[in-house]
């Protein structure tokens, strides 16, 4: 039996706290603080002098980074209307047939027929090139969120901005933009293929996404796991073999061509960055037996650093997924940022996240 | 620690309107009723820093003597103190937060109290109530200092009776644990069951 915690039994105890005198002193500093002039709150500033060039110094700052960050704000702010240019035929805006540059409002949809293009602006981020045969509205985001949302054809972002700006969804995925290019295609059940060309694509929301860094595409169906990045160059049937599971229907010979499909430690390190990316997202996609080996050939390609152990890989500890994760980043980079450029990456992401 | 003096409400009034005028005579009655319980409260709360508990304790009877004349008395005296207390030592760990980086300030116990003749079972509790959270030590000295009701409590801390009683229901708890071994021995001898029959 746990001990209880009667406060009619501990009373006796807490009414044992020693009491403390004021000090004797204390009478007449108080009555010489009444003669003097009404300083409210400047009593403890006077006795502590260097709170002030603390509080001012802090002030500041604040004013500082305050007014660097609604500058930035601002110059990312998402605008209720989008300008929109036909590239090709006659693309619609809100039913209306589209000769010239317009605007696409919030909620209002752009159709393009089988020939026709548009090109819409994101904001000051970038533009998105929308293809035949799509439908495509536009969201309301909030302050600096650009959202769109792909019901179906083909889209061609270019964005230059801080990562977690321009959100497109679609019937089966959110597709979170990380500073990149990419190509977004949707076919009529809904299921979306993505390429991306530059920086990273995020695919998913919630605690199952996939990171799809350039040379590398994903496909997701409507209902099932963000898809588990691949190489472009990868074989169609290892292709098929993970989406079965990202349906969670991949079977052990499905596991046996995707791992056959693979680079090894013998190639040079730009195609094994290619199969860590796989491989890490495919851990947490397989049965256990399953993960057992595509641990072993990720290990080969890359041991996990101090903290994340084989245990723990296995039984999916997040913080150890995390943990070899960063550790296999900068393998999954093409792009070597400059140490500023990271910081100011991180402050961001801690910020907009 | 000896007993505590008990509030007389039957003459807060008098003692009000006095403050109120601004007589010394009537300040100084204040002062002596209740400037021993802010002091020992703002002590332990600040846990056991002696220069931050004077001030605070100076800080709190010139607001009450200079607010005095525009106090309605809708609150008791005690009461309306006790609230001012409370901000107060609130305010001072807030600010001594910032300066710390925001940290906590270590347990020292006060010259006074530890020479007062502390043995090592009030020195524990001590301790113990310095190991609380800010906001369950707050409700804690409240009710053991002064013996205020949790009605009182939740005047002082501008909060409801329910969420007083539930931090001291948490208090009481952790409290329990940390002074199991100087709680009385029969008690926990039931507790744990090692009293075949009683």
């Amino acid at each position: 039996m746990s001990p209880t915690h009667d406060p009619h039994d501990l009373e006796p105890l807490l009414r044992r706290l020693p009491v403390a005198p004021a000090p004797a002193s204390l009478w007449n500093d108080i009555q010489a603080e009444l003669r003097a002039p009404d300083r409210r709150g400047t009593l403890t500033v006077l006795r502590r002098p260097l709170r002030s060039p603390l509080i001012a110094a802090a002030a500041i700052l604040f004013a500082i980074v305050g007014g660097a960050a609604a500058g930035i704000l601002r110059s990312f702010a998402a605008p209720s209307r989008w300008a929109v240019e036909p590239l090709a035929g006659m693309p619609a805006v809100a039913g209306d047939a589209l000769a010239a540059e317009g605007a696409l409002a919030m909620g209002e949809w752009l159709v393009t027929d089988s020939v026709s293009r548009a090109r819409l602006t994101v904001g000051k981020l970038g533009t998105a090139d929308i293809g035949p045969g799509s439908r495509v509205r536009l969201d309301r985001g909030g302050l600096t969120a650009h959202r769109l949302t792909v019901e179906r054809g083909s889209l061609d972002a270019v964005i230059e901005a801080p990562p977690r700006l321009f959100f497109v969804r679609t019937p089966a995925v959110l597709a979170t933009d990380l500073g990149c290019a990419y190509t977004l295609e949707v076919d009529s059940t809904g299921a979306t293929t993505i390429h991306v060309t530059a920086g990273w694509v995020e695919l998913g929301e919630g605690d199952v996404v996939s990171l799809v860094p350039a040379g590398h595409g994903a496909h997701v169906e409507p209902g099932g796991h963000p898809g588990t990045p691949y190489p472009e160059e990868l074989a169609p049937d290892a292709r098929a073999a993970l989406q079965r599971f990202d349906a969670g229907s991949g079977d052990p010979a499905d596991l046996d061509l995707v791992l056959a499909a693979q680079y090894t430690p013998s190639h040079d390190i730009t195609l094994r960055r290619r199969s860590a990316v796989t491989l890490w997202h495919l851990l947490q996609r397989v049965t256990p037996d399953g993960r057992a080996r595509v641990f072993e050939q990720l290990a080969a390609l890359s041991p996990p650093p101090p903290g994340a152990t084989r245990e723990g890989i296995l039984a999916l500890d997040r913080r150890m997924l995390e943990r070899w994760r960063a550790d296999l980043s900068p393998m999954w980079s093409e792009e070597a940022q400059p140490w500023p450029h990271r910081i100011a990456r991180r402050l961001w992401n801690l910020v907009i996240r | 620690m000896g007993a505590r003096p008990v509030a007389e409400p039957e003459r807060d009034a008098d003692i009000l309107e006095g403050c109120r005028r601004g007589d010394p005579t009537a300040q100084r009655r204040v002062f002596e009723r209740y400037a021993e319980r802010v002091h020992s409260i703002a002590l332990h709360y600040l846990r056991g820093d002696d220069a931050a508990a004077k001030d605070v304790t100076q800080e709190v009877f010139v607001k009450v003597f200079r607010a005095a004349p525009t106090f309605r008395a809708e609150a008791g005296l005690g009461t309306w103190l006790y609230r001012i207390t409370a901000n107060a030592c609130i305010d001072e760990l807030r600010r001594r937060r910032r300066l710390l980086f925001f940290g906590d300030m270590p347990l020292r116990l006060h010259g006074s109290v530890t020479a007062s003749g502390l043995d090592e079972g009030d020195a524990e509790i001590t301790a113990a109530v310095g190991r609380l959270s800010p906001r369950l030590r707050l409700a804690v000295l409240l009710r053991y200092f002064d013996d205020l009701s949790y009605e009182e409590i939740a005047r002082a801390l501008d909060c409801t009776p329910g969420t007083v009683a539930s931090r001291l229901h948490r208090a009481h708890a952790i409290l329990a644990r940390e002074l199991a071994h100087l709680r009385p021995a029969r008690r926990l001898a039931e507790e744990t069951g090692d009293v075949a029959d009683a």
